[in-house]
């Protein structure tokens, strides 16, 4: 019966149990007395007020904008990142063209020779270097 | 404009304008909820400096979500909710470092009942409700902090710490035969 007390303190009870209830409270001192008890301490818990201490407010709002700040730092570092990257490339790929065109120039064709800067290689050539003894 | 001019302004009207970086909306909103996360987080860690650092941790993770929230709960829900997912996660780290000093026998005990003192010696009932509240078990101090502190219903509370409304009422039984039995020379 003490469990539908505490129950009937949190939850909605059927009628039955209500009917239960309510006969045991009336043939009960006991349960009678846990009834008031109970009421006690939850009144106790609901009459129970917590607040910050002074200047919550202005701490948080402080650290708001904090928070704002390191956003806008961090979105500066990432635009000059990002500024600074372009730069960089663009001067990289014009450096790249500039030596193309003088492989070019110096070597008449753009093949793979020209870049690894080795002479084609001829079967006779080969033959020669592997035979080659000091 | 005034601060005093945001105070007519509901709450979804304050969101909007603190997403447009209006800062005093936002300050409005926390003089609004201020003292519903003082008492979730006071009432999860008691009357201390961690609480209001937590309480603090709570504004500020509510600022950054302000363009997540979509307004699907009340406001207050939201914020709590936030309140409480920071206060567990505070009394486990506590509970860790706590854990490098101490044993584990103490923790077979499902409530840690406090010394009972005479009615007179305790005369201030704030400090009672707190020592009461902090030898319950979070999971079931988090309950009474919402069912019976903050006065929120089975449904919300069940909503708010993402668990079935039943194990709402069968833990808010069991913390409040602890309470009744914590309390029972003061009551």
């Amino acid at each position: 019966m003490y469990d539908l007390l505490i129950r009937s303190m949190n939850d909605q009870l059927t009628a039955e149990e209500d009917k239960q209830l309510q006969l045991a409270l009336k043939v009960s001192a006991e349960l009678r007395e846990e009834q008031v008890k109970l009421g006690k301490v939850r009144k106790l818990f609901s009459s129970r007020n917590y607040s910050f201490s002074n200047g919550f407010r202005n701490r948080v709002m402080q650290a708001v904008s904090d928070e704002k700040k390191g956003k806008v730092i961090s979105i500066d570092f990432t635009r000059t990142f990002t500024s600074m990257f372009n730069r960089i490339a663009i001067s990289g790929v014009a450096v790249i063209l500039l030596l193309v065109i003088s492989l070019y120039i110096s070597h008449g064709s753009l093949n793979v020779n020209t870049f690894t800067g080795v002479d084609p290689i001829s079967e006779d050539n080969l033959i020669s270097v592997l035979l080659y003894e000091k | 404009m005034p601060v005093g001019d945001y105070a007519s302004y509901s709450d979804s009207e304050l969101i909007e304008k603190s997403k447009h970086g209006e800062d005093v909306a936002f300050g409005e909103l926390v003089s609004r909820y201020e003292q519903q996360v003082a008492g979730t987080v006071k009432g999860m860690l008691g009357d201390n400096a961690a609480a209001e650092d937590v309480g603090q941790e709570t504004f500020i993770r509510f600022y950054r979500s302000l363009e997540k929230f979509r307004g699907d709960s009340a406001l207050g829900t939201y914020i709590t909710r936030i309140a409480i997912n920071l206060s567990l996660n505070e009394i486990k780290k506590q509970k860790k470092v706590i854990s490098l000093f101490y044993s584990r026998d103490n923790e077979e005990k499902e409530f840690d009942v406090p010394e009972k003192k005479n009615p007179e010696g305790e005369s201030d009932t704030k400090e009672l409700v707190d020592k009461a509240l902090l030898a319950l078990k979070p999971e079931f101090r988090s309950v009474v902090v919402l069912r019976m502190l903050q006065g929120y219903s089975t449904k919300e509370a069940a909503s708010i710490l993402n668990v079935p409304a039943g194990t709402i009422l069968s833990r808010l039984a069991r913390a409040q035969k602890e309470l009744r039995k914590i309390l029972e020379p003061f009551v």
